[in-house]
């Protein structure tokens, strides 16, 4: 054991002086600790050994110090204070406190934890659900997950693949589809309908395959033959964004009123399934889209 | 009858009994016969009048010119699609062809010509066959006088009052019983909207561009023919080589095949002519 020893130059009977230490304060090395004076009286002296880096931080209450020391070299080591105040009856002479002592034990390094084996998670199956809804499955299993273009559209593949075992907190990476989802018919009526809104000034813009769509016989033969009979018309209507419409029926003008984001666009609805978005590029992919939810 | 002529490398499909008019044969057709009947046109000449006329609708063509370069690729395109308008009108009529209209003997060529746009325009939309009666507008305008007249001059009428049918004034009729009020509620369901375009009229090279421009977006145009003193309806670029085009009459459909011709080469490009693009719906 390492001690300090304070220099006393009173003797010390008690009026009213007095001082306290926590008796031992256990610290690892390298490490923070804490200790705490408390005194009475006029003056207050204290002493630390120099194997200990010791820093003295402001209280509002003047009656408390508290210390704040680092030890780096594992050992026993004394703090000591006392407290003093003056003699009423004589003049230029202390009274001092009793001794306080506080025993520093710093401690020998703990072994290091061996980190926790890493957690093994299975991937879900992302395919076909929308952003939100991976989002949610992978958040579950303490994954992450990230998309190589917009969140529109639903996962058309994922890597890794489903069933993969990876550890917590990896990363899917998924592709979301440029399709955009299928929504529910976008007119409640029985039957294939289909409309095509479009701007005939711009027709000269138009790709092959979305003129063909528009003014080809391909296209009417088949609406002609699968629309739903309305009178004696197939419903289904080509037609330029700027007409006016209030001569149609009312599913006509509410679909016709739906958000559209370009032109020209394509509404499809068959009473249960039905399709929304812009008249694609190619010829073949309006057929399909058409004998999706219009039948071969 | 002409029999067609030439072997043009792209051509749309021309009919075996197809009439083609050139500027050798033309003027059998100044004295037109049809089913035993002679036939009048109708187109005046240009008149003072006419100019004011375009000064209040100047509609001026706004839609860009598709380069000469890329015609002969659109148009193998149409046919190989089948995307003319001669292919709508077809099967326009609950899956059959519209019928021709028929002028019968009356100088409202000028009349007909806007009335079978609006019939083209109203099958492109899939909107039912309705039997548009062009006697109508050619009485009202001109107060029942066998007078002719420009296609410009019904398009601006169809605009503002429309086009009623023959439930509401028959076909070739010019009683004046006709013109009720019920008669002109009806026509206000087949009016064209204000987008219609004026072809750049006394420029022969520009309203050929115009024109190519417009059959091959499938837009129908009126044109007007000096030589024909005649006014039809232009449905089809057919050819570029050489340069033909598919006309719908209005002498019914006994003419040529099935009320359709052709034209070719100088005899082709109008001296006037409209694109009317939209018309209102009416289910």
């Amino acid at each position: 054991m390492k001690y300090v020893c304070l220099l006393l130059l009173f003797a010390a009977p008690a009026w009213g002086q007095k001082v306290t230490l926590p008796p031992e304060v256990k610290v690892q090395p390298g490490r923070l600790a804490a200790v705490t004076v408390e005194w009475e009286g006029d003056d207050l002296k204290y002493v630390t050994p120099p194997e200990l880096d010791v820093f003295r931080e402001f209280d509002p209450d003047v009656k408390k110090v508290r210390l704040r020391l680092i030890g780096y070299a594992a050992g026993k080591y004394t703090i000591v204070a006392v407290a003093a105040k003056s003699d009423p009856l004589v003049a230029n002479k202390a009274r001092l406190s009793e001794f306080a002592t506080c025993i520093v034990v710093v401690g020998t390094p703990a072994p290091p934890v061996p980190p926790d084996p890493p957690v093994k998670v299975s991937v879900p199956n992302l395919v076909g659900h929308d952003w939100a809804t991976a989002m949610t499955a992978v958040t579950l299993l303490n994954l992450r997950l990230a998309q190589l273009e917009d969140t529109s559209g639903t996962v058309k593949s994922q890597q890794p693949p489903a069933g993969t075992s990876v550890s917590a907190g990896s990363t899917i990476v998924v592709t979301m589809s440029t399709t955009p989802p299928v929504d529910p018919a976008p007119i409640p009526l029985p039957g294939l309908r289909v409309m095509i809104v479009e701007e005939s000034k711009e027709r000269d813009r138009l790709l092959p395959g979305q003129q063909a769509a528009i003014l080809g016989k391909q296209v009417r033969d088949y609406l002609n033959a699968k629309c739903v009979k309305e009178g004696m018309q197939p419903a289904y209507w080509i037609i330029d964004k700027d007409v006016p419409v209030d001569g149609l029926e009312k599913h006509w003008r509410d679909v016709f009123a739906r958000p559209r984001k370009s032109l020209p666009w394509l509404i499809v609805s068959n009473g249960k399934t039905g399709y929304e978005g812009e008249l694609p590029k190619n010829l073949d992919e309006t057929m399909a889209i058409l004998k999706k939810h219009g039948g071969e | 009858m002409a029999k067609k002529s030439g072997n043009p490398v792209l051509s749309a499909p021309i009919g075996a009994n197809e009439v083609i008019i050139d500027s050798k044969n033309y003027k059998r057709f100044l004295t037109p016969v049809v089913d035993g009947e002679p036939r009048k046109m109708g187109l005046w000449p240009q008149h003072p009048m006419k100019s004011q006329l375009r000064a209040e609708v100047a509609g001026s063509f706004d839609i860009p010119l598709i380069p000469e370069s890329e015609w002969a690729d659109r148009l193998a395109q149409k046919i190989k699609d089948q995307s003319q308008l001669s292919d709508i009108r077809n099967q326009g009529m609950f899956g059959k062809r519209i019928p021709s209209r028929d002028q019968d003997g009356e100088p409202y060529c000028w009349a007909h010509s806007s009335t079978s746009a609006a019939l083209i325009a109203r099958a492109v939309n899939n909107q039912p066959y309705a039997d548009l009666s062009a006697f109508a507008v050619a009485c009202m305008i001109k107060n029942y006088r066998s007078e002719g007249g420009w296609s410009e001059e019904s398009l601006k009428f169809i605009e503002s009052r429309g086009i009623p049918t023959s439930k509401t004034w028959p076909q070739q009729s010019k009683s004046r019983a006709n013109d009720k009020p019920e008669t002109w509620a009806e026509a206000k369901e087949n009016r064209f909207t204000p987008e219609w375009m004026n072809l750049t009229s006394g420029n022969k090279a520009l309203i050929k561009q115009q024109l190519v421009t417009c059959l091959l977006l499938g837009i129908p145009c009126t044109t007007d023919y000096s030589w024909w003193s005649h006014a039809i309806i232009a449905l089809d670029l057919v050819s570029l080589s050489p340069f033909r085009i598919r006309i719908w009459n209005s002498w019914g459909d006994s003419w040529s095949e099935g009320g359709t011709g052709i034209l070719e080469a100088s005899k082709a490009i109008p001296d006037d002519s409209q694109a009317p693009r939209v018309i209102t719906l009416a289910a």
